[in-house]
């Protein structure tokens, strides 16, 4: 028996109802969306329009055309920086940010000139909306930060810099890679601009798959063109949602997955599923604060942060203390960077990192304590 | 005499079924026929005594029709 604590880099196991909506597009549909009028096709779309608005339902968009289909987080973050900086524009983000938001603002600023504010954070990751608001200038185009840090997953106030942004007509971009899914969002009451997810983190659903909601108002420009399905007489791109951000054929397949993986988080709840975090990060929390040897970062307050937790293990290296959970006790953690250095360095554990472990929904209390015995076994 | 309902793109098209489809009303997908656009997309075909009916709901839920015809 193994046990996976990597829920943070991609949850596992999945639904199995993932595994059987997949099956379903793989036999009985095939086809593809949005182009052809037969049958097979007409079941494609409607799969792909079900799962747009499940996902819409989910994050609290009124307009499920505003969801666009994307590979993952990644994607959808690049999607959504690289279409709205424009030449000298000014970025302020934060300083617990993974590389998919760092980046693609570094690059922006060596060819377009663009100048980037990275907001300090205190060494628990936590943020004070108050500077951001002090940062903002003239020429500050957009404001992105992570809902929660993927290495300490600290919780950050969305809605507070939702608001200090809409108060200042500023586009507000939110990394929802470490929360959806799992705590409750709603990009309308939030003030959320732009967001983008991962389908395979928090949603359970299959790896391919992610989603960028686009608010109205927010000018894009496009980041491929071609095929749409749709003004097919055209040479130009669509304006419309989703098409224009949707050229080339979906990941249907992965899209059915998804479909079913949000209706389980529908059926769950999300405040539920939160709960659930809270009590596995109590429970994590309590039992690794007490062995000797061991430091814990981040808030270590389940209201504040997701289930994440990040620690060191005094003078044993933490690679090879991964390498012994993984080996002798077959527990599969997380150790190093985790492509968030910018985080390990606000932190206070930069270049070494951090051993992370992350429970998912269907962790169980049995297994959280396996990890307890384990690092208690090998830190003695 | 029967008349065809063509959106910008399918997910206004899947919309429009799923909203009709709630509210009862009979409604069919077709090709989009081609003396009315050199599309490859698909159409909603509704009946004359729907019509007035059908364009009025969609237009109630701020849906962006493309154009409405008359068919045989």
């Amino acid at each position: 028996m193994d046990i996976y604590l990597d829920n943070a880099a991609t949850s596992f196991p999945k639904p199995p109802s993932v595994l059987e909506a997949m099956k379903e597009f793989f036999f009985e549909i095939g086809a593809n969306s949005g182009r052809s009028a037969h049958q097979r096709s007409q079941r494609a779309s409607r799969m792909v329009f079900e799962t747009r608005e499940s996902v819409a339902q989910l994050i609290g968009a009124s307009d499920s055309s505003r969801i666009i289909f994307t590979s993952n987080a990644t994607e959808g973050l690049n999607v959504a920086i690289m279409g709205i900086v424009r030449e000298g524009d000014h970025v302020i983000t934060s300083s617990v940010e993974h590389n998919s938001v760092m980046r693609p603002l570094r690059y922006l600023e060596r060819t377009k000139g663009i100048t980037v504010d990275v907001v300090q954070c205190s060494s628990a990751g936590e943020i004070d909306p108050d500077d951001i608001r002090t940062s903002i200038k003239k020429k500050t185009r957009l404001i992105v930060t992570t809902s929660a840090s993927n290495v300490v997953g600290t919780i950050l106030p969305i809605a507070e810099i939702g608001e200090i942004a809409r108060d200042h007509d500023i586009p507000f971009l939110v990394d929802g890679a470490q929360t959806v899914g799992c705590n409750p969002i709603n990009v309308e009451e939030d003030h959320i601009d732009m967001l983008a997810f991962s389908g395979h983190k928090g949603l359970l659903g299959p790896q391919g798959t992610g989603c960028l909601y686009i608010g109205e108002g927010i000018d894009l420009s496009f980041f491929k063109l071609g095929g749409t399905g749709s003004a097919s007489e055209s040479d130009e791109q669509p304006e419309f949602l989703p098409d224009r951000f949707e050229s080339g054929t979906l990941n249907l397949i992965g899209i059915a997955g998804l479909k079913a993986s949000v209706e389980f988080i529908v059926e769950k709840g999300t405040d539920q599923i939160r709960e659930k975090g809270r009590q596995a990060t109590d429970h994590l929390l309590s039992g690794i604060s007490a062995i000797t040897g061991v430091s814990v970062f981040g808030p270590k307050d389940s209201a504040r942060q997701m289930p994440v937790i990040s620690i060191t293990t005094g003078e044993r290296d933490i690679g090879e203390v991964g390498r012994i959970l993984d080996n002798r006790f077959h527990i599969g953690v997380r150790c190093g960077l985790q492509c968030s250095p910018h985080c390990h360095k606000t932190i206070g554990t930069f270049p070494s990192g951090t051993v992370r472990i992350s429970p998912g929904f269907f962790t169980t209390t049995e297994e959280l304590d396996a990890v307890v015995t384990a690092l208690n076994e090998i830190l003695s | 005499m029967k008349y065809v309902i063509t959106f910008h793109s399918v997910h206004f098209v899947m919309k429009a079924e799923a909203l009709l489809k709630k509210e009862h009303i009979p409604v069919h997908l077709i090709p989009i026929p081609r003396h009315v656009s050199s599309d490859c997309g698909i159409a909603l075909e509704v009946s004359e005594n729907n019509r007035e009916r059908i364009i009025k709901i969609l237009e109630n839920n701020q849906f962006n029709i493309e154009s409405i015809h008359e068919i045989l």
